[in-house]
């Protein structure tokens, strides 16, 4: 379980949702960076970015969800928990090959997506919080 | 003494005439006492008879009925009686008279006998043989005739009588008589015959109609006998008749046969030869003579061996035709049905049936068919039904090149199909027989231009035939004959129907991969539907539940509810499209028209991409001319405008956008150019098809819709849509459309 400062990566080619999810997840004390696609993302983590969770969309121009994670899995960062989140059901089928940490499916409830978040990288409001309490 | 003795010479001879005179004179008493006997008679009755004896003694009985004695009893009372009576088989005539004496009394009786056995066999036999030849007429159905000239008496036998209809002796007997029953349309000619036999004399024939009592004709021969007298003159016509009525008309009926059967042996299309059981000819016709190529003169001279030979000669195989053919003869009985081959790749079919009298076998009746074309047509048939069977796989090519190999040597030595693509042939294959591969025939220039054509390369004869596909050449298929062989009209046609089947193939391959494609696409575009839909749902419903259960930021709630906003318009303008394309292809697409500025419209429209130009990079710049104003419907109009900026913003890759508005003489043209990425030469077709984009979904998101409905829509409003464009240089979308209402 991480609950370092490191920033959670959305790659989503759909500004609304990447804007969406980046509102919900500062909420909660997590330090966002986007991506508008798996082009963006691979350069960014090339650029030296080392996210603590990566949520993904799998249809996306340029390159896809499942481009970029066979070559993050094949590099370096290759333990960074991905959350695949896709409106493709089918993709689901074949997550297991995708070595995807866990995966969620168009429209996604917000308590699933923030718990989802949560099994990875702790909320830092509520660790501040235990740790004052 | 001398006198006395020549007395007695005398009397001795008449004696010995009497004794030996063939029967018996006597004289009786008048109690029947024989007093004088003599003749040989007399020594053949019983009794040897001599003078003393008494009449009943020699008969051998008293009874007076016997008519020996009642005969001599009537004789005595002065009746002479003369009858025929048999003594001992033999038969004479008896006459019987009273004897007187010198004083005029009965003295007895005197009677004589004389032997008729002979005289009355003859009678007898002449009696009888009269019979017979009356029945002999009656059942020949001949009757005799006598004509004395003299007394002018026409006898007629009863037979001739019932020939006439007459009852026998009904006939007046004259020759006036006879010549008023002949048929008056064969009178003189029958009077001339006559004349010319009596003037002639000797035997004599003539054929004539006469007119019998009850009114019917009936034919009659006659042969006739003339008699004539030490002058030469005519005096006696003897002669038979025969009724030849049935007999004339069997002979009609023979003749009708014969010249039915002379005339359908000429009439048939097939060949006839009749043979003799040793296989001498003995009937043929002229088409007999035509299918084998005979002369009149070979076949006049009747050498059947020589004739078999010369047939033989011209098949593939002569010597089971030979072997066959006497086979048969060693079997009259037999039928047979064979099929001949000939060297110049005729097909005869050869049937021969026995030819029979009755039960006899006399003879073979062979019938000979030219069946060359049918086993042309039939070959023809089962190669076109093969072919199209092979035709029928959706697999084009292969099943080309499997026609193309089942037409080699059928069609020709060598068989090349050529495909035509983006304009330019294209050779798919060439097939060759053995020993031709050398052989590659060039495309024909007029079969490019949808021509059949038949020539020559050096001493070969081609042809070549093109594929026609919805009335446009798509390919075409080429033959090199081989040697000898010289295509004609038939040919060419034959090769037709197979290219019209080739065609179809290539047509329904064609049509069977758009089909492919159609429903590709539409599964693509459910796909893309459900992915573009799914994406506005996804932030709409976050951001409800962000706000409902307090997750956002009191700051940043008017970004989640501008969100909201947008993916509220993103999801209806999608129901949008789906709903036009739902009325486009249910044909209820309506347009409602007035008064409409398309600069206004554009204005309108670009205001509402501000923020979408602003994400982009892009500018947008618009300039108008003239007065671009018409009777159109401005929301459709105002949806093919956002529909091209969108696309120009879109696929702009953030370089600048020009739009034009002008007008010049009542056409009114609209121009959006970007400097994007631009589309493919062979996806420009695509873009304006439903469910067609230029680009992946994965690249760039929408229904595809966009540009149907705006083509659809431009074009109900009578105008065009045009595009030009190259890839990474970018697009110019055009639309032109005239003022007044152009329907």
């Amino acid at each position: 379980m991480n609950s370092t400062n490191a920033p959670i990566l959305i790659v989503d080619d759909d500004d609304d949702i990447r804007e969406l999810i980046k509102v919900f997840l500062e909420a909660e004390g997590y330090r966002v960076n986007g991506a508008t696609d798996g082009l963006d993302a691979w350069e960014q983590v090339q650029s030296g970015l080392q996210p603590s969770l990566i949520l993904l969309d799998l249809m996306m121009p340029r390159m896809d969800g499942e481009q970029f994670l066979k070559k993050l899995r094949s590099c370096h960062l290759s333990e960074i928990p991905v959350i695949i989140l896709s409106g493709n059901i089918s993709a689901k089928e074949k997550s297991s090959g995708l070595k995807a940490s866990c995966f969620l499916t168009k429209p996604v409830e917000i308590d699933e997506l923030l718990n989802a978040v949560r099994r990875f990288v702790h909320s830092p409001i509520e660790s501040g919080l235990r740790k004052r309490g | 003494m001398i006198r006395s003795a020549r007395r007695i010479e005398r009397d001795r001879q008449v004696r010995m005439v009497f004794r030996q005179m063939p029967g018996a004179i006597w004289t009786t008493d008048r109690d029947l006492i024989l007093t004088q006997v003599a003749g040989r008679l007399a020594g053949n009755v019983g009794p040897r008879a001599r003078s003393g004896m008494s009449v009943c003694e020699i008969v051998g009985t008293t009874d007076p009925t016997n008519p020996i004695i009642a005969c001599h009893r009537a004789a005595l009372l002065g009746e002479s009686q003369s009858f025929e009576y048999q003594f001992f088989n033999r038969w004479y005539a008896i006459l019987i008279e009273q004897l007187k004496d010198a004083g005029h009394g009965v003295a007895g009786c005197i009677g004589a006998a004389f032997d008729i056995t002979e005289q009355r066999a003859t009678k007898e036999k002449l009696t009888r043989s009269e019979a017979l030849l009356a029945q002999a007429q009656r059942v020949a159905h001949v009757g005799s005739f006598e004509w004395d000239m003299a007394s002018n008496v026409l006898t007629w036998s009863d037979e001739l009588h019932r020939i006439y209809g007459l009852e026998p002796g009904q006939f007046s007997g004259t020759y006036e008589g006879y010549l008023g029953r002949v048929d008056p349309e064969d009178l003189e000619r029958t009077k001339g015959a006559l004349f010319d036999a009596l003037r002639k004399g000797g035997p004599f024939i003539d054929e004539h109609r006469i007119v019998r009592t009850d009114g019917k004709i009936r034919v009659l021969h006659t042969r006739g006998d003339v008699t004539m007298d030490e002058h030469g003159r005519p005096t006696r016509v003897t002669g038979c008749c025969w009724d030849v009525t049935e007999l004339k008309e069997a002979m009609a009926n023979l003749e009708r046969a014969r010249s039915l059967l002379e005339a359908t042996i000429e009439a048939t299309a097939d060949g006839l030869l009749v043979v003799d059981l040793s296989g001498k000819v003995s009937k043929y016709n002229q088409r007999f003579l035509l299918l084998w190529r005979i002369s009149a003169e070979r076949a006049s001279q009747r050498d059947d061996e020589a004739l078999l030979a010369y047939a033989s000669d011209q098949l593939e195989d002569p010597a089971a035709f030979l072997s066959g053919t006497h086979d048969l003869y060693s079997h009259p009985e037999r039928e047979s049905f064979d099929v001949l081959h000939f060297k110049d790749g005729r097909v005869f079919e050869r049937y021969s049936t026995p030819q029979r009298i009755g039960e006899q076998i006399v003879g073979r009746v062979w019938s000979f068919r030219d069946v060359t074309e049918r086993e042309k047509l039939l070959r023809r048939a089962l190669f076109l039904a093969d072919a199209t069977r092979l035709l029928s796989s959706l697999d084009v090519e292969p099943a080309l090149d499997s026609v193309a190999r089942l037409s080699v040597p059928f069609i020709g030595d060598v068989c090349a199909i050529d495909l035509l693509g983006n304009g330019q042939p294209r050779r798919l294959l060439v097939v060759s027989r053995e020993g031709t591969e050398s052989l590659s025939p060039e495309l024909h220039s007029s079969v490019m231009a949808g021509h059949s054509t038949i020539y020559s390369i050096g001493t070969r004869s081609c042809m070549a035939v093109p594929l026609v596909v919805k009335g446009s050449v798509a390919g075409a298929i080429t033959f090199i004959g081989a040697r000898k062989r010289r295509y004609n009209e038939h040919d060419l046609e034959f090769a037709e129907t197979l290219a019209r089947r080739a065609a179809l193939s290539v047509e329904n391959a064609r049509l069977y991969r758009e089909a492919q494609e159609a429903l590709q696409a539409r599964d693509e575009f459910l796909a893309i539907a459900a992915h573009e839909i799914r994406g506005p749902i996804t932030s709409v419903h976050l951001a409800v539940q962000g706000l409902q259960r307090g997750k956002v930021p009191a700051t940043a709630t008017p970004r989640v509810l501008d969100i909201i906003e947008r993916e509220d318009q993103r999801l209806a303008r999608f129901v949008d499209e789906l709903l036009d394309l739902g009325r486009i292809q249910s044909n209820q697409m309506f347009f409602k028209f007035e008064e409409v500025n398309l600069g206004e419209v554009v204005r309108d429209a670009a205001n509402g991409f501000g923020s979408d130009l602003t994400r982009s990079g892009s500018s947008l710049s618009i300039t108008t001319a003239g007065r671009p104003v018409g009777q159109w419907d401005r929301f459709r109009l105002e949806q093919v405008v956002v529909n091209l900026l969108s696309n120009a913003i879109k696929f702009g890759e953030g370089k600048p956008i020009e739009v034009n508005v002008h007008e010049h003489e009542g056409i009114t043209t609209l121009k959006v150019k970007d400097q994007g990425i631009g589309i493919p030469p062979e996806m420009i077709e695509r873009i304006f098809q439903p469910f067609g984009r230029g680009v992946s979904v994965r690249n760039y998101g929408g229904l595809g819709l966009g540009l149907f409905i705006a083509k659809t829509i431009v074009e109900g409003l009578g105008g065009v849509v045009r595009v030009e464009s190259q890839p990474k240089v970018g697009s110019t979308f055009t639309i032109e459309l005239s003022a007044k209402r152009n329907l």
